[in-house]
């Protein structure tokens, strides 16, 4: 069974398809190949990490499209989620700001 | 193996089929609920449609309402229907019935302030629906083809299988009936923020494009204008916890149970198609509103994809989706962990686990649920939300304002 997935080639975060561990040895299919990637943290089944530095201020990408910007750099495998990403969508307060 | 394109339906006067045979008792205000619930459930095969309608509303929340209650009596899946009224409220029960009745089903009103008293009135009720269920009882069941079906898909408790299986599944399902020549409706507009760039590229023309991101960008611009932060709000945090980050991956996620067909139209909440094909409807993400609304717009059945991101231990969970007795709603999930023991079988209806499992792709998964899907529109087979009904909600209403 597949550990984790890359939905489009674009993408610059994986899928957890499992729980998996941290210090996990994972490969992953992108657009150059297979690629290794060593998990940094635990990533519970269906939360993602990413597949390559994400500098902070740049796109988290998923299905092909921006789902959001980092609101820090996020190194190579490392969890990807609401505490280093941010939404740009909806954000009626930034606008009171 | 080769899938029947055909189910028994029962057939209306106004040529739509209905997949379920029922008589409603509608209520023109919740204030009379209760008479329509004392009046249906005294015969087999009668259903109260109660609903949280009220003289609150005006201008388009009265619009609304007035075409939620005409279009809930014209559903197909309903072949009589008694609308019980107070007399004191803001819609005519008797325009309601009139209207109804242009469908040619059997349709009657009661008013409670021209009877002598309550028991009066609901002794009439059940007299009057007996009598109808009885002559639509008679109706025999026809072969149909899938081109008279019609379809509501929504997703609720989304997580990352959502947008992998569950979703994917469903889309095909959509792309089926609709190569068919058949209908099919998504909405929660509010739930395609961030993939308005996607979903918008299937409309039909220009005019259609401009509208699917109207009724996208507005739900945002009213977030920005009361100064509301959708994270709050979406993702849920259930939806957080099943690993989506943001609304635009949950967008993104959620666009895919529309399939791949084109957008013909964008319907206002609870409003009828004109013509046949895939439509997004305006109006909540509340799967409490959305399945009303589809039932409203004649759906006859719903297809409610469901991720991990909510508690798998209630049969009539999410929003009390056993309380849409007009509608069989099929609950379909790629969550594994929702069918790790018995109590959660008796929660879901189908699973596609098995895309994420590796074990089936989306093809092969999507034609075993189209076959189960087939047998639960000919009625061989009914969804848990039929089953557990025991339990029953007013059906909220959406709502534009202002609300006074």
């Amino acid at each position: 069974m597949r550990k984790a997935l890359i939905i489009n080639s674009l993408d610059n975060v994986a899928n957890a398809l499992s729980d998996i561990n941290e210090g996990t040895l994972i490969e992953v299919e992108t657009i150059n190949g297979v690629k290794k990637i060593i998990v940094k943290n635990f990533i519970p089944f269906g939360h993602k990490f990413s597949v390559n530095l994400i500098k902070k201020g740049g796109d988290v990408i998923k299905y092909g499209e921006k789902i959001g910007k980092a609101i820090e750099d996020i190194q190579e495998g490392f969890h990807v989620h609401i505490h280093n990403v941010n939404s740009e969508r909806g954000r009626g307060d930034l606008v009171l700001q | 193996m080769e899938v029947k394109l055909e189910f028994l339906g029962y057939p209306r006067k106004n040529s739509s089929i209905g997949i379920r045979n029922y008589v409603a008792v509608i209520p023109t205000v919740n204030c009379v609920n209760y008479l329509a619930v004392k009046i249906a459930v005294k015969t087999k095969g009668v259903i109260p449609l109660t609903h949280l309608g009220n003289c609150s509303y005006m201008g388009k929340d009265k619009e609304m309402l007035i075409r939620f209650l005409i279009g809930l009596g014209s559903n197909p899946n309903i072949g009589g229907v008694l609308v019980v009224g107070a007399g004191c409220e803001i819609v005519s029960a008797e325009e309601i019935a009139s209207k109804i009745a242009i469908t040619g089903k059997p349709t009657t009103f009661l008013v409670l302030n021209k009877c002598r008293n309550i028991n009066n009135l609901i002794e009439q009720g059940i007299r009057i629906t007996q009598g109808m269920y009885t002559e639509i009882s008679k109706i025999k069941k026809e072969k149909i083809d899938l081109s008279h079906l019609s379809v509501g898909v929504k997703c609720g408790g989304s997580d990352t299988t959502s947008g992998l299986s569950s979703n994917p599944v469903t889309g095909k399902i959509v792309d089926k009936i609709v190569s068919f020549g058949g209908t099919a409706i998504v909405s929660e507009p509010a739930e395609l923020i961030g993939a308005e760039q996607v979903v918008s590229e299937r409309a039909i023309d220009c005019e259609v494009k401009d509208e699917i991101y109207r009724i996208i960008l507005d739900k945002e611009k009213s977030m920005l204008k009361m100064g509301v932060d959708i994270r709050n709000c979406e993702p849920t945090p259930g939806n957080i916890q099943g690993g989506l980050t943001t609304i635009e991956e949950k967008s993104l996620g959620a666009v895919a149970k529309s399939g791949n067909s084109p957008i013909k139209g964008v319907l206002k909440w609870g409003e009828e198609p004109s013509g046949k094909g895939l439509f997004l409807m305006d109006g909540s993400c509340h799967s409490g509103v959305v399945h009303p609304g589809f039932a409203s717009a004649g759906t006859q059945i719903s297809i409610f994809s469901i991720g991990g991101g909510i508690p798998r231990m209630l049969p009539m969970f999410p929003a009390s989706s056993s309380s849409f007795q007009i509608l069989p709603i099929i609950k379909l999930t790629g969550n594994p962990k929702n069918l790790n023991n018995n109590v959660n079988k008796d929660y879901i209806d189908v699973s596609v686990s098995s895309i994420i499992s590796g074990k089936e792709n989306i093809e092969e998964a999507s034609e075993r649920v189209f076959k189960f899907f087939l047998q639960i529109i000919s009625g061989e087979k009914f969804t848990i939300s039929e089953i557990f009904t025991n339990y029953l909600e007013p059906m909220p209403l959406y709502s534009v304002g202002p609300i006074v």
